[in-house]
Formats: structure tokens, C-alpha cells, sequence
């Protein structure tokens, strides 16, 4: 066993090495997916020394030892690992871990938390049985927090360090691919390697966890909001940027283009449709839609998403709570976040990975912010909102904030053809079509 | 027949890593894997009745997975319930500790579907 404090610093940065390559490998075990963690830098300092490479946005997972190894350290790892390691867990689709990487803040970081706790304790985990096999005189680790927000408003609550205290910092370059590396650094409290009087044997009981369970995950409060909050209109929601993103659902597309034109010009449809203008402007959404309406919870996954489909037969899905609504999904949505070789032709070379996709959250794939209309809304109206915003469903709301139906490309299509077929059949005599 | 499972994990996320983890075992289980986030609630869950095996984790807040384990194998009606611990502690003392105390299985994360295939298959 090291006795000296030189000596137990530097066995235990060596197997601080070996315990995150470790926990790289329990990563990869469990989501069959590449993990790296190659050591970048080790140096010793003071808090301060850390403030470049963790700016703002940061998570702490805070973990305490008890033997060769006594007190609290910290692994601290950036913005782009707060969302990139508990992404991972949920099963997040690639994109949106980048979105969340370039563009989240403190909320979407908080919405993973409890995935970030359960990075804490796997990390916990692997180190615990690579120093139990290498470091004589350790007993056990155990996780004893987890903060997200801004480390540098006060570290002494979130590094539960001392400005002034002296540090050996070890940092980290980790991958999970495909996804670009994040950092991540070790930090050990100089203290920690003090060499302490060795307790009397005594064989711990399984009751000794005790003091683990009683320790609350989330020590910290979401309020731990960074000081340095972007303003209101800055902060581009996640909402707005996908609403930017090129989606099916929000596409124009050549349906409702043909649409447009139809608005814009009767005379662009075929044959004689002398009162197109009026159909437009007299048929109302309340008239056209469909009362019919199929929602899903935004925690919905893929799978309860086309079993739903299924079920009522539809190719759109609300998101909300039944009444208010948060998104819209589509069925090429849908398709779009499964992974290909869920179809039987590709059965054989399917992996567990492609199965997860069924787990992706409809919050995750859903369109947003939703254009809507009001059931006395004209058809003319109809389709200028369908072109100017796209998409290919409308969902119809009521003053009250309630959907009370929605209209598809095809339900404004049927409705025209409806009226010009009674209109024809009013006004001239049925020909018979020309013999071949 | 298929079983019916249960898994009691605090953490959501683990709750879902865990019930994903055993639908890609391939095992014969039911559809619907019933969810608790303690000890208490688990107890809850068993009165109400329809549990052949449990995954339980061990660091819970309220009461955590010894002493859930230590109350279920007090009631003679739930012997025949299997109870297999899944946590990221390793320390054999603890392992054989819980095992005393009326667990059937022990998972040390980071577990695969062939780990947990291994495990449960003698209880299907």
C-alpha cells in the first residue's frame, strides 16, 4: 500500500487513466457503440486554471472516496459531454445530440439529468473495481452528486471546492462515435491523497450502502441557471431551429406547390373550373376537415407512434396532452427516425443499435411551432398558410385553444373535386366519356 | 409462458435502459414490464399481484434494494418470486451479503442482453 502522500497521488493518477478507458469500454458494452477516452493534459493548479475549457454550461458528476483515496473529487465535463454521454443513454438521435451540443441550454441539459446521473454511476462503477483490484488499502466509491449549470457562480457549491484550493487536474478527450470528442477533466482536491490512519478492520455489511441511497442525486437545484443567461430573443429555442431544418412535413413539396398555384391562378387547373375562386373562398376548414383526431404524449416513442398510425389509420399524429399541442408528426417523420434495417429484407444484418431507433421520443422528431387555423378559416386561407409555412397538415383549432380537427393536402384536393364534380353535374349534361 | 417482470430502478433512464435491454434477450417475457421507482413502490406493485421475477437496483432513495429484498422474503407468499440485483458495485461482500439475504442473481453493470439472458434463463 502507498504511504506516502507523492506516492498515493501518483498511483492513483495512473489508475485514474485506466479507470476511464474502463469506463469508455462499460459505454460501449452497454449501447454497442465506439467509446474513447484518451488523456490530453495533466496538470496541477487551482480552480481557475479550468475556466477555458468549462465555460458556462458544464456538469459535475461529484464522487467520494473512502480508504487509500479519502474525500470528494470531481469529474467535470464540457457542454458538448453534457449532451453528447446522457444523449447517448436515452438513445437520442445523432441530430439532435448535435443540435443539443451546438444550440442547448441549461433546460435541455436539466431534461437529461437523471441520464447524466446514471453516467455518474457507471463512471463510479468502473473505477470502483479497477481500484479495488489495484490500489491496496481502497474501499469503495460512491456518488455523491451531480450538478449541470454554470460551475464558475460558485464553485465552492458546484466544484464544493475552495477557490483557492490546490488541484491535479487530468483531463480527458472522449468520443462517442460518430459524434465529435468532448472534454472532460478529473479533478482531485490535493487532500484527497493525504495518507489517513487506518480504520479498524472491520468487514463492511451490505448496510453500509446505506449512506449512498440516502444521498440525493440532484444536489443541485435547476435554478443554478448560468449568470450569463443569453436574452430572451436571443435564446433560439430548439423548436424554432428544427422548424428551420428541411422536414417533410414542413416542406412544400410538389403537392402543395400544385395547390398554390391553384389558389393563385384557376385557370391552372385542368379542364373548365370556372368557380375555383369561390369554392376557395366559400368552403370553410370547418367543412373540409377531419374530426377525427390521433394524438400522442411527447414521450411517446417511435414504436407507440406507428402502432398508433396503424390503429387509426392516419399518416399524422398531434403531440400534446389531447387538447393543447406541442408538435406535429408526420408518418415520413417517423420513417425518417427508424432505422432502415428495421424492414424484414434487411433482418440479417440488423443490430441492437438499428432496434433502439423504436425509442427515439416523439419530442425528438416532431415539427414545431405548428401553423394552425380556425374552423371559420376559407379554404383559400387554408392553402396560402399550407405554402407559405409548409407542411401538409393543418391542424383546425378552436378560440378556446382546443383541436377540433385537421386538414391534409388531400382534403382540400378531395373538397375541390367534390364541388367541381356537383358543379359540372348541375350545369351541363353528363357526356359520355369518347370511345376509344 | 411468457413472465411477468418488474424492474425497480430510482432512475428512469436506468428503468428504460434495462427493460430495453431484456426485450433484446429475446426472452419470453411479458409485454407489459411493470416499472417502480423504490422499494415502497415495488412492494406496491406486488400486492398487486402477477410478478415472477424482479430486477432490482440497490442504491434507492427511500428503501433501497436490501432492505426491499429483505421484505419480500419475509412474506412466504412471494417465495417463489425471483429477485436478481443489478447495480455497478462489485465488491463480493456485498454480492454474497444480498444473496444471503434472499436474492437469486446478482448483475454487476455494464450488462448486455447476454448477460441478462444468462441470468434469467433459468427462472423462464
Amino acid at each position: 500500500m502507498p504511504d506516502t502522500t507523492e506516492e498515493i497521488q501518483s498511483k492513483v493518477l495512473d489508475l485514474t487513466v485506466e479507470a476511464f478507458s474502463t469506463f469508455a469500454e462499460d459505454i460501449e458494452t452497454m449501447f454497442d457503440t465506439e467509446v474513447t477516452a484518451q488523456q490530453s493534459d495533466i496538470t496541477e493548479g487551482t480552480p481557475d486554471d479550468l475556466k477555458d475549457a468549462y465555460k458556462k454550461l458544464a456538469a459535475v458528476c461529484s464522487v467520494t472516496a473512502e480508504g487509500a483515496v479519502n474525500g470528494e473529487f470531481h469529474i467535470i465535463f464540457d457542454k458538448d459531454g453534457v449532451f453528447t454521454l446522457p444523449g447517448t443513454f436515452v438513445m437520442q438521435p445523432e441530430q439532435v445530440i448535435l443540435q443539443n451540443r451546438k444550440s442547448g441550454k441549461q433546460e435541455e441539459a436539466q431534461e437529461i439529468g437523471d441520464a447524466l446521473a446514471e453516467v455518474g454511476n457507471l463512471l463510479v462503477g468502473a473505477w470502483d473495481r479497477i481500484f479495488r483490484e489495484e490500489l491496496e488499502g481502497h474501499k469503495h466509491f460512491v456518488q455523491s452528486g451531480t450538478f449541470i449549470g454554470n460551475v464558475w457562480a460558485n464553485t465552492e457549491e458546484s466544484l464544493r471546492i475552495k477557490p483557492d484550493e490546490e488541484l491535479s487536474i487530468l483531463s480527458f478527450e472522449m468520443t462517442v462515435a460518430p459524434l465529435p470528442p468532448f472534454n472532460c477533466s478529473v479533478i482531485y482536491p490535493k487532500s484527497v491523497f493525504e495518507p489517513v490512519a487506518e480504520a479498524p478492520s472491520e468487514e463492511a455489511p451490505p448496510e453500509a450502502e446505506a449512506p449512498a441511497e440516502e444521498t440525493p442525486a440532484e444536489e443541485t437545484p435547476a435554478e443554478e441557471t448560468p449568470a450569463e443567461e443569453a436574452p430572451a430573443e436571443e435564446a433560439v429555442p430548439q423548436a424554432e431551429v428544427s422548424a428551420e431544418e428541411p422536414k417533410e412535413a414542413q416542406d412544400k413539396g410538389p403537392v402543395t406547390e400544385a395547390i398554390s398555384k391553384m389558389a393563385e391562378s384557376p385557370a391552372y387547373l385542368p379542364g373548365d373550373f370556372s368557380d375555383v375562386s369561390g369554392i376557395l373562398s366559400g368552403l370553410k376548414a370547418k367543412d373540409v376537415m377531419r374530426k377525427q383526431v390521433s394524438w400522442a404524449t411527447a414521450e411517446a416513442t417511435v414504436e407507440d407512434l406507428v402502432a398508433k398510425m396503424q390503429q387509426d389509420d392516419t399518416g399524422y399524429i398531434m403531440i400534446g396532452d389531447g387538447e393543447k399541442l406541442q408538435g406535429i408528426v408526420s408518418k415520413s417523420d417517423v420513417r425518417g427516425a427508424m432505422s432502415p434495417y428495421l424492414q424484414s429484407m434487411f433482418a440479417k444484418w440488423r443490430s441492437s443499435m438499428d432496434v433502439a431507433t423504436l425509442q427515439i421520443k416523439s419530442k425528438w422528431v416532431m415539427s414545431r411551432p405548428v401553423r394552425t387555423v380556425t374552423p371559420e378559416a376559407s379554404l383559400q386561407v387554408i392553402v396560402q398558410t399550407m405554402t407559405e409555412h409548409g407542411g401538409r397538415c393543418t391542424p383546425v383549432v378552436d378560440t378556446a385553444g382546443k383541436v377540433v380537427g385537421t386538414i391534409t393536402v388531400f382534403d382540400v384536393f378531395y373538397a375541390l373535386l367534390n364541388c367541381s364534380t356537383a358543379s359540372q353535374s348541375a350545369g351541363r349534361a353528363v357526356e359520355a366519356p369518347p370511345l376509344a | 409462458m411468457a413472465k411477468s417482470l418488474l424492474v425497480v430502478d430510482d432512475s428512469a433512464t436506468m428503468r428504460k435502459i434495462i427493460t430495453r435491454t431484456v426485450r433484446k434477450a429475446g426472452l419470453s417475457v411479458d409485454d407489459d414490464i411493470k416499472e417502480a421507482g423504490d422499494g415502497n413502490e415495488a412492494l406496491t406493485r406486488l400486492e398487486e399481484g402477477n410478478v415472477d421475477i424482479i430486477l432490482c437496483d440497490i442504491n434507492m432513495p427511500g428503501m433501497g434494494g436490501l432492505e426491499f429484498v429483505k421484505k419480500v422474503r419475509e412474506d412466504p407468499t412471494k417465495a417463489s418470486t425471483k429477485i436478481i440485483m443489478i447495480s455497478t458495485e462489485s465488491a463480493d461482500e456485498l454480492i454474497d451479503g444480498v444473496k444471503a439475504d434472499g436474492a437469486d442473481g446478482y448483475v454487476t453493470k455494464p450488462f448486455t442482453p447476454e448477460t441478462i439472458q444468462k441470468e434469467l434463463t433459468p427462472y423462464m
